[in-house]
C-alpha cells in the first residue's frame, strides 16, 4: 500500500479515532431478507431465469443433453456465423462441442487454440456459466484460464448453456455462492445483450458487447 | 450550451456565476426539450421498476444504513479492502487530491511502458479531469463509453451522472460525428452507435491500458464492483495487460450481500432497469495459465476532499451518494437548466449539495440556494440522504459565515421580528394589503412589482390580498 | 367526545386566501369539531428557516408552541407550514430539553387539513355533490411529501359527485414555488411554472385543486398572466361548494 500523503491517518482523524479500530466494530445492518429478497423458492427456477432474461432481450431455450450439439449448430447457423470459439471448461469438452461444429462446417476452435487477438475475428462465443440467477435472468461467469474473458465479449453472438445445477434463486443467494466458493480472478453477470440508450434514450443493442445472446438451457 | 458555459473543475477553486449559466439554460427551449423527453422517462422507469421489489421505503433504508455504517466505520473497512485487494495480487494507492492521483496513473503507466488507454465512464476521473492529464502527457486516450465517447470528440462535459449526453439531441450527436469521422450526416441512434462500435473495437483490441471507475468496492473480498450496460467497461479488464481503478474512498461497502442490494437499487434507481446489463467484479490480476485481463491490476483511492465531509457528523450522510442520478431525473429545476448550469461534475440536487462541500461554499454559494426545496430528491435517493435538509443547513452556513450580503441578513432579521408579536403581524399584513391592492388597481392581480418583488412578477402575476384577513374575519365571528 | 381544533392559517391564507380559512372551519365544525383561532399566531418561522435563520426560526417556533400547546389537534391548511413545524422544528429543537416534550406534543397533534379529514376524522366524501358537473384536475403539492401524504386529496376529491377529474400530467413535479425561491430565480422559477400551467391547460379543467396558498399564488398568477380561465382552488373551497357553505362569511 502507498499513502505518501497519509490518506488513511486523514480518514482516522475524521472520525475522531487515534487509533485503528483492533477489532471489528459494531456489525453491519443485517440484510432483511423480506426487505430485500426477491425470490426465495428453489422451485421453478429455470422458467423464471427463462421469463427474465427474455424480457431483457435474451434468447432462451430449453434443451435436452443430447441434442444440444445439433441445436447449436442450427442456432449458429440461423445467426450467420460461420467463426465459433468454444471454452474449455468440462461440460463443453466432454460433448465434444468444438469438434462436432467443426464437423458442421463451421471454423469452430477451442479457447485453448487461439490468442486473445484472434478473439476479435470471431463471429460466436460459446460458454459454460457458473451461475444462472432466475430473479434477474442473469448468467454468471467465474474468469479462469479455461474460460477467456474474451469469449462472451468480444463476438457479435454469444450462447451461453446453462445446467440445471446452475441456477440460483437471488441476487443475494449468488453473492453467497461467491463468498463461499470464490470470485476466481474476477467474474462477470450478464443480464442481455449488449446495449445503449446514449442518444437520446433511443436504445441500440450490440455496443461494444454480444448483440445476440442466447441461453441454452439443458433441460 | 455547452460553448457558452466554461466549467471548473473540482479543485479550481474559483466562485461560479450560476445565475448567468443557470438563466440562459432556462430559457434554451431546445434543451429544455431534449432534457424533458429523456428524463421523464427515466424518472417514470425508475418508479415502475422500484415496485418490483417487497419493500422500496424499507430497502432504501436498508440501503442507506448500509453505506452510513460504512461511512461511520472507513477507517476499518479501508484498512480490510487494502488487506484483500493486496491478497489477491492488487496495488493499492491512496491519493489526497487529483494531482496526486494522476500522478500514480501517470507513473504506472511510464513504468510499464502503455501508451494505449481505453477508459469506460467514471464520475470520479471527470471529477480530476484524469483523461486530459493523460493525453497532455503524450498517452492516446479513448473514453469508450458512447457518451463519454461523445462528450471526448466534442470537448463537451457531461451533464449528467448516468446519461452523459443528455443534453444533445440526436441532430447534435449526428453531426458531431460526420465532423469527426469525416462521414455523411446520419441521424439514426443505430447507425451512429454502430459507427462508434466499429472506431472502438480497434481501439479495444490494441489497448495496453484500462482505466475504470468503481461502484462499489467490498471489503471483505477485497474487490471492484462496475455495473454498464454497453460492455466498454468489460473491454478494460479484459484486453490491456495493465488495469488501473481510480475509486472515490466513499465506495466501500463491507459485504457481497451488500453488494446485491446495492446492485438491485442502483440499476432500478439510475436507469429503471431491474439489473445493468453487465456488472463487472474484479480485483487482481489474471490468475495463472489466463490468457486475458490484466497482468497487474492497481486500485487508486482518493479522497479529493471526502475526508473533510467525513469529519463533520452533519454532512457526513451526503458521502452515501452511489452516483445513481435519480434525483437529477425527479428534480424540477435539472429538467429545465440540465447539467452544465450547476458549474460541477456533479449536477442536479445532490451536485448543488457536494459541490459546495467539496469546492468550498464561497465558490459555490448559490447552489444551495437555487433550490425549491420540494423534496423530489429525497424521495428519489436510494440511499436516503436528506438532500433539501442540507440544502438548508448550507443556507444555514452561508448567513453564519456572512456569505450572503448584510443587507439580505438585516431583511430577514427585521422580517423575522415583525413577527413576533401579534400587533407588528397585524400593522405588517396591513401594510402590505395597502401596498398591493393600490398597486393592484381594478383586476385584483397586480402586473409589475418592484425591486425584490420584481422577480416574481417578470413571469407571473401577483394576486392582490383579500380585502379583510383571516385574522379580521375570525374577529367578526364572535 | 367535541375535538378541540385549532386552526393554524399560515400567512398567505390568511391574506391571500381567507376564504379557505373559513371553508376549513366550516367544514371542521360540519364533523362535530370545536374549532378555535388562537389570535396571537403570526408566522411558524418557515421562510427563516429554510432560508438558514436559523435562531430567528426558533423564536418564532416558541411561540408557536406556546400559542397552540392547549389545543387537541393543530389543523392547517398548508402542506408547507405543517411540514415546517413537523418536520424541522425536531431539528430546531434538538437537544433543547426545556422545549423537547412540548415541541413533540404539538408537533405531534398537527395535521394538514385533508390529511385530517382522512386519518383522524377518516371522512367519506361519498354522500356530497357539486351542484353542477365540474371538471376538476388536482397538483401534489411538494411539500405533502414531507410528512407522508400521497393521494389523500385525490381519494377524497374523486368521492365527490359531480367530479369529473381530469389526472394531470407531472402532478407530482413541483409549480416552481418555493418562497423566496420564486423571485431569487425567476428565470428558473418561470421555466418550471410554464411546464405546470401547460399541463393544467392539457387536461382542460376548470379547476385545478391546488392545497398550499404559496403554489397557488404561483399556479394561478402564472395562469393569470397567460390569461388562462383555469380557477385554481383549496380542496376546502370543493368540498364547501358541495355541502352547500356560504364562505362570504359567518
Amino acid at each position: 500500500m502507498h499513502d505518501p500523503s497519509h490518506v488513511m491517518a486523514k480518514v482516522r482523524r475524521s472520525l475522531k479515532r487515534s487509533q485503528p479500530l483492533g477489532v471489528p466494530p459494531v456489525p453491519p445492518p443485517v440484510i432483511n431478507e423480506p426487505v430485500a429478497r426477491l425470490v426465495s423458492s428453489d422451485i421453478g427456477l429455470p422458467e423464471l431465469f427463462a421469463q427474465r432474461a427474455s424480457e431483457l432481450k435474451m434468447l432462451v431455450e430449453t434443451v435436452s443433453i443430447d441434442d444440444l450439439a445439433d441445436k447449436l449448430a442450427a442456432f449458429l447457423s440461423e445467426v450467420k456465423t460461420k467463426r465459433v470459439m468454444l471454452t474449455d471448461t468440462p461440460l463443453i469438452k466432454s460433448l465434444g462441442l468444438t469438434v462436432a461444429l467443426r464437423e458442421q462446417g463451421f471454423d469452430a476452435r477451442s479457447w485453448s487454440e487461439i490468442t486473445l487477438d484472434d478473439a476479435y475475428d470471431f463471429d460466436a462465443g460459446v460458454t459454460e456459466v457458473d451461475f444462472a440467477v432466475a430473479e434477474t435472468g442473469t448468467v454468471v461467469i467465474r474468469h479462469r484460464p479455461e474460460h477467456g474473458r474474451a469469449i462472451s465479449l468480444v463476438p457479435f453472438v454469444h450462447v451461453a448453456i446453462v445446467q440445471p445445477k446452475n441456477f440460483v434463486p437471488d441476487l443475494l443467494d449468488l453473492m453467497e455462492r461467491l463468498t463461499a466458493e470464490g470470485t476466481g480472478s474476477g467474474v462477470t453477470m450478464i443480464s442481455g445483450p449488449s446495449k445503449t440508450a446514449d442518444i437520446e434514450l433511443n436504445v441500440v443493442t450490440g455496443v461494444h458487447g454480444p448483440n445476440i445472446v442466447k441461453a441454452f438451457i439443458l433441460g | 450550451m455547452s460553448d457558452t458555459v466554461s466549467l471548473p473543475v473540482i479543485g479550481s477553486h474559483e466562485p461560479f456565476d450560476f445565475d448567468t449559466a443557470s438563466t440562459a439554460a432556462a430559457h434554451n427551449e431546445p434543451l429544455k426539450r431534449t432534457l424533458n423527453t429523456a428524463v421523464m422517462r427515466q424518472y417514470t422507469g425508475r418508479q415502475q421498476r422500484m415496485t418490483d421489489l417487497p419493500d422500496p421505503d424499507a430497502i432504501r433504508t436498508l440501503a442507506g444504513d448500509i453505506k452510513q455504517h460504512t461511512l461511520d466505520y472507513l477507517d476499518y473497512y479501508l484498512d480490510q479492502l487494502v488487506t484483500n485487494v493486496e491478497r489477491n495480487g492488487g496495488h493499492v494507492y491512496f491519493a489526497s487530491n487529483g494531482a496526486e492521483a494522476k500522478q500514480i496513473i501517470l507513473d504506472i503507466a511510464a513504468k510499464n511502458r502503455a501508451t494505449r488507454v481505453i477508459k469506460s465512464k467514471s464520475m470520479v476521473s471527470e471529477e480530476v479531469e484524469l483523461a486530459q492529464a493523460m493525453e497532455l502527457a503524450g498517452m492516446d486516450v479513448v473514453e469508450t463509453d458512447l457518451g463519454e465517447f461523445i462528450v471526448q470528440i466534442s470537448h463537451d462535459k457531461p451533464s449528467h451522472l448516468v446519461a452523459p449526453i443528455v443534453h444533445l439531441n440526436k441532430a447534435q450527436v449526428a453531426k458531431m460525428f460526420a465532423d469527426y469521422f469525416g462521414t455523411p450526416y446520419n441521424d439514426d441512434p443505430k447507425a451512429l452507435t454502430m459507427q462508434a462500435r466499429d472506431y472502438l473495437r480497434d481501439k479495444f483490441r490494441k489497448a495496453d491500458f484500462g482505466i475504470t471507475g468503481g461502484n462499489f468496492l467490498v471489503a471483505e473480498s477485497g474487490l471492484v464492483a462496475c455495473v454498464e450496460n454497453e460492455g466498454n467497461q468489460r473491454q478494460s479488464v479484459t484486453t490491456p495487460r495493465i488495469l488501473v481503478s481510480l475509486v472515490g474512498i466513499e465506495k466501500v461497502i463491507p459485504r457481497m450481500s451488500d453488494l446485491a442490494v446495492m446492485i438491485k437499487l442502483l440499476s432500478r434507481s439510475a436507469t429503471g432497469q431491474p439489473i445493468t446489463i453487465y456488472n463487472n467484479i474484479f480485483g487482481g490480476p489474471r490468475s495463472a495459465g489466463e490468457k486475458d485481463g490484466p497482468e497487474e491490476f492497481h486500485l487508486v483511492l482518493i479522497d479529493n476532499g471526502r475526508t473533510e465531509i467525513l469529519q463533520s457528523e452533519e454532512y457526513r450522510e451526503t458521502l452515501r451518494c452511489i452516483r445513481c442520478g435519480a434525483c437529477l431525473n425527479a428534480c424540477p429545476i435539472y429538467r429545465k437548466i440540465g447539467g452544465h448550469a450547476y458549474g460541477s461534475v456533479y449536477p442536479g440536487p445532490i451536485g448543488a449539495l457536494i459541490t459546495p462541500l467539496f469546492q468550498g461554499l464561497g465558490n459555490y454559494k448559490d447552489l444551495p440556494q437555487a433550490s425549491s426545496l420540494c423534496g423530489a430528491c429525497y424521495e428519489a435517493c436510494p440511499v436516503k440522504i436528506n438532500i433539501p435538509k442540507h440544502l438548508i443547513n448550507l443556507r444555514r452556513d452561508i448567513v453564519n459565515t456572512h456569505l450572503n450580503g448584510p443587507f439580505e441578513r438585516a431583511f430577514y432579521r427585521f422580517w423575522a421580528w415583525t413577527m413576533t408579536s401579534r400587533v407588528m403581524y397585524y400593522v405588517m399584513t396591513q401594510l402590505q394589503k395597502f401596498d398591493l391592492r393600490r398597486r393592484a388597481v381594478h383586476s385584483g392581480w397586480v402586473r409589475k412589482l418592484p425591486l425584490f418583488g420584481s422577480g416574481w412578477t417578470q413571469v407571473r402575476d401577483m394576486p392582490a390580498p383579500a380585502r379583510r384577513t383571516f385574522h379580521q374575519q375570525w374577529h367578526g365571528k364572535k | 367526545m367535541t375535538r378541540r381544533v385549532a386552526l393554524f392559517i399560515t400567512c398567505l391564507t390568511d391574506q391571500f386566501y381567507p376564504r379557505v380559512g373559513v371553508a376549513v372551519t366550516k367544514i371542521l365544525e360540519h364533523y362535530g369539531c370545536e374549532v378555535e383561532f388562537p389570535q396571537a399566531q403570526t408566522c411558524c418561522g418557515q421562510p427563516f428557516f429554510n432560508n438558514g435563520f436559523h435562531p430567528e426560526a426558533k423564536e418564532l417556533a416558541k411561540r408557536f408552541v406556546e400559542i397552540f400547546e392547549p389545543y387537541d389537534y393543530i389543523v392547517s391548511p398548508s402542506g408547507s407550514c405543517t411540514a415546517m413545524v413537523r418536520e424541522q422544528y425536531h431539528q430546531l429543537f434538538a437537544h433543547d430539553h426545556a422545549w423537547e416534550h412540548s415541541m413533540a406534543a404539538v408537533t405531534g397533534r398537527t395535521f394538514e387539513f385533508v390529511e385530517f379529514l382522512d386519518k383522524v376524522l377518516q371522512v367519506n366524501l361519498s354522500d356530497l355533490k357539486l351542484p353542477q358537473s365540474s371538471s376538476i384536475s388536482y397538483h401534489y403539492t411538494c411539500h405533502l411529501r414531507g410528512i407522508g401524504v400521497k393521494d389523500e386529496g385525490l381519494k377524497l376529491l374523486q368521492q365527490i359527485g359531480n367530479v369529473d377529474f381530469r389526472p394531470l400530467e407531472k402532478t407530482d413535479q413541483c409549480c416552481g414555488f418555493g418562497g423566496t425561491f420564486a423571485m431569487k430565480y425567476p428565470d428558473i422559477s418561470g421555466a418550471i411554472v410554464e411546464d405546470k400551467v401547460q399541463c393544467i391547460a392539457d387536461t382542460k379543467a376548470d379547476t385545478l385543486i391546488c392545497n398550499d396558498a404559496g403554489c397557488t399564488m404561483n399556479i394561478a398568477g402564472m395562469c393569470h398572466r397567460e390569461r388562462m380561465p383555469t380557477k385554481v382552488k383549496h380542496i376546502s373551497e370543493v368540498i364547501a361548494e358541495a355541502m352547500g357553505l356560504d364562505l362570504s362569511g359567518w
